[in-house]
């Protein structure tokens, strides 16, 4: 019997370790925030990044795409901003022969990584211009449906200590994340790191470890990564347990959970397993992985009742308590 | 390339297969063990007892070793959890089925990766055999129990237990077998409950006669318990009896008059000459006397008090290859020692034929109130004594509750307390509803009233809001009470 071909996994290993090494000569600390960034990286999704301000979330997104070799766009969203200020408009501009024309000026969504900054700040009409971005990788401006170029990433950030001035993001572009990822703040020993490495100047650039075709290949191979109907069935068990309306699921689920999560949900908890399990070196996803990604995936698609928030309960619980339920161990 | 088809599955049959091995191998030895214990055991325990009880234990574990048995993914997801392979098993079993989605390279690199490990998660796969430790030690402890502590001495309540239920071994017992003593010399078996009942009522005394084969009424109630004849068994009294409250003429040991113990002073003696105390308005004659079917059988003594409870203390004769006693003189139809045949039959020259019946009176009263009321029949006397065969008692048990009598009406029972003398809350809400409210047995059913409320009003649970509409209805009922009682 011929040995299987581990060329791609192996490849693709040793691509992942240079990048996280790369960005790790930058970015200090947070090893489990930048491995849910580079999980949501192989698979394809979005992310959303809630944190305090000052803990380097912009940092993290522009490190990734100097390492990434990938184009880079910042949106720092503010209540004025308007949906042509991300997708483009078409403007009057002057041709070779001295005349005007109507042309296409494409906005800062057209990038590889764009990076929505404080994205709840933004009115409900600016931010759903992303939703046809992030769902579709595709823009209609005038009417012309405009593809974007793959990779094509938006990692969103916003503040949750701020509440004045800000629009909460609508379920409907919540599901549209992958993941969502609370930055937590570093410990004692980071933040000494952070310290010393970071105020002797500026921030050093990162050099490109991979680039485009390279971003390419890695999440080719993690839609590649092997998944058996065990885990898809243990993944769908738990997007159901996430459901109030079935008795199956716990009794805190249906007294608090507004609204289970989405079956977008069931896609990304595979996704993001897939590329967990490459992270890992591994050429199949293992109920481990689900129970890694869960957390990230469901928490902002399980929406809670006013009961829940009268109790303070908080849909990180509800997860947890579900994955318990599924996922013991 | 990837290895041949069912590589895998196989393998997991074969891992799964040695697994049942084991667990129905120690089913088989915890069963056998356990059975063995049973069967060693001596004593009065019935052989199909001992083997359908073996035969349930293993069956038990057999079942129980089949209800563990896993499916393929099952097990395969048992060797990951247990290996540690992330899930390497169950992904490539679902690759060789058919069920797993992910690039063609990297399925055989799965299926590959599951063959290289496959002798390592061997001893993962297939369960260690264990020894079933609780099985053989359950089967050691009965063995150990039949040899040091033998349960010849239980054969007679066994044969009580089987003669209970209509067993015909009872006769197989009752005639020697298993009986440590033989038939009407002193220190017959007695059967255990009998001996204590005998010890707990009347004492020692009383039981050295019961060995001796002396006729015994150990109830002056009217249990109908009786002992010797020369027959293994010999009565059990009825064990309600034995928690029946003191009451003067209850048949206690500290109650000097009973009837039983006219009865044992007056060794085969009539147990109607055995009167003491009045008879009661209405009160039941000795409708139940025991042959030694009848006094195995506590169930005859439970017909005895609900058909009133007559005063049925038993005489049978003194042992049988002395004097059997004649029916006739007996009034109990008791059978000869060994008679295993006639007994069964309850073929004894009873004379009644319809027992389980009030001999005379009225119906007996049942429930809580029935409860004293059949105590206090009993407690004041015996009746007339003309006591039943053993066939007719056997007859009694057959019908069983469908021979009760009709129920008295409330009223009746009211009336019932009220001549005996009865207090309590019945007496109490009887005269409430007459309108009698100032006795000192409703002041005190108020007082608990009121107490009950204002516990009920004192409960968290209670809406502070709702704790006055609450108050307004407990006042509303007791408006009347308030008004009247002092």
């Amino acid at each position: 019997m011929s040995q299987p071909d581990n060329s791609r996994l192996e490849a693709a290993c040793a691509d992942l370790r240079r990048l996280e090494a790369a960005i790790r000569t930058v970015f200090i600390g947070q090893h489990g925030l930048l491995q849910d960034v580079l999980t949501a990286l192989l698979a394809g999704g979005n992310v959303l990044l809630e944190g305090s301000p000052g803990l380097g979330k912009t940092l993290l997104v522009r490190v990734l795409s100097q390492a990434l070799a990938l184009d880079a766009r910042r949106i720092q969203f503010t209540p004025d901003l308007m949906p042509a200020d991300i997708t483009g408009g078409t403007t009057l501009i002057r041709d070779e022969q001295g005349g005007t024309k109507l042309a296409f000026r494409p906005g800062p969504v057209f990038a590889n990584i764009v990076l929505a900054d404080e994205i709840n700040r933004g009115t409900p009409k600016t931010q759903s211009a992303l939703l046809e971005a992030m769902q579709e990788r595709a823009v209609t401006v005038g009417g012309e449906r405009r593809i974007l170029d793959a990779p094509f990433h938006v990692i969103a950030t916003q503040n949750p200590i701020e509440h004045e001035g800000t629009y909460p993001l609508p379920e409907a572009q919540l599901d549209r994340f992958l993941l969502k990822l609370l930055v937590p703040f570093p410990d004692r020993d980071e933040l000494v790191r952070i310290g010393l490495e970071t105020t002797r100047g500026a921030v050093p650039a990162v050099e490109p470890v991979i680039d485009r075709s390279g971003v390419l290949r890695l999440q080719a191979l993690c839609r590649d990564i092997v998944v058996g109907s065990d885990v898809a069935a243990q993944a769908a068990d738990l997007v159901l347990a996430t459901h109030p309306g079935r008795e199956e699921s716990p009794s805190d689920v249906r007294r608090f959970v507004r609204y289970g999560a989405s079956p977008r949900a069931m896609q990304a908890l595979l996704q993001a397993g897939r590329a967990r399990a490459l992270l890992e070196g591994r050429a199949w996803v293992s109920p481990d992985d689900l129970r890694a990604v869960a957390l990230p995936v469901l928490r902002h698609r399980v929406h809670l009742g006013l009961e829940a928030e009268l109790e303070g309960i908080a849909s990180e619980s509800i997860v947890g308590l579900v994955l318990d339920g599924v996922l013991p161990g | 390339m990837r290895p041949s088809p069912l590589t895998l599955r196989s393998q997991l049959t074969q891992w799964r297969r040695t697994g049942d091995l084991r667990r129905v191998g120690r089913a088989v030895i915890g069963g056998v063990a356990v059975g063995g214990g049973l069967l060693v055991m001596p004593g009065g325990i019935p052989l199909w007892v001992r083997l359908g009880t073996g035969f349930g234990v293993l069956a038990v574990m057999l079942a129980r070793a089949w209800s563990v048995r896993p499916t393929l993914q099952g097990l395969a997801a048992a060797v990951d959890a247990s290996a540690g392979s992330k899930g390497l098993v169950a992904t490539a079993l679902a690759v060789e089925m058919g069920r797993a989605e992910g690039g063609s390279d990297l399925q055989g690199l799965v299926m590959a990766s599951a063959s290289a490990a496959a002798p390592q998660l061997a001893a993962h796969a297939v369960p260690a055999f264990r020894v079933p430790w609780t099985g053989l030690g359950i089967g050691a402890m009965l063995t150990l129990l039949g040899a040091v502590a033998p349960l010849e001495h239980a054969a007679p309540a066994m044969a009580t237990i089987r003669a209970a239920t209509g067993g015909g071994a009872g006769a197989e017992s009752a005639a020697g077998p298993v009986s440590p003593a033989e038939p009407g010399e002193p220190g017959a078996a007695l059967p255990m409950a009998s001996m204590q009942t005998v010890a707990g009522r009347q004492g020692v005394h009383t039981e050295a006669r019961a060995r001796s084969g002396e006729m015994v009424g150990v109830s002056g109630n009217g249990a109908g318990a009786a002992a010797g004849a020369g027959a293994a068994p010999a009565a059990a009294g009825p064990s309600w009896d034995a928690s029946a409250p003191d009451r003067p003429g209850s048949g206690r040991p500290d109650q000097p008059a009973s009837a039983s113990q006219q009865l044992m002073s007056r060794p085969g003696t009539e147990r109607g000459d055995a009167d003491e105390g009045p008879p009661i308005p209405g009160g039941n004659q000795g409708a139940f006397a025991g042959g030694p079917e009848d006094a195995d059988d506590p169930g005859n003594a439970d017909v005895a008090l609900s058909t009133g409870g007559g005063e049925a203390s038993e005489r049978e004769g003194g042992p049988a290859e002395e004097e059997p006693a004649s029916p006739a003189q007996t009034n109990a139809g008791a059978p000869p020692v060994g008679d295993s045949e006639e007994r069964r039959e309850g073929a004894g020259d009873g004379d009644e034929g319809r027992p389980g019946e009030p001999a005379d009176g009225g119906p007996a009263p049942i429930g809580g109130e029935d409860a004293r009321s059949k105590d206090d029949t009993r407690t004041t006397g015996p009746g007339a004594g003309a006591g039943s065969g053993a066939v007719g008692t056997a007859e009694a048990e057959a019908e069983g509750p469908g021979r009760l009598p009709p129920l008295p009406d409330a009223l009746a029972r009211i009336e019932l307390a009220w001549s005996k003398g009865g207090d309590g809350t019945l007496r109490a809400v009887e005269e409430a509803a007459l309108g009698q409210r100032t006795t000192q047995s409703w002041r005190s059913l108020h007082g608990d009233y009121t107490a009950v409320a204002e516990q009920t009003l004192a409960r968290d649970a209670l809406p502070p809001a709702r704790a006055a509409v609450v108050r307004r209805y407990f006042n509303a009922l007791s408006a009347d009470a308030a008004k009247e009682s002092p």
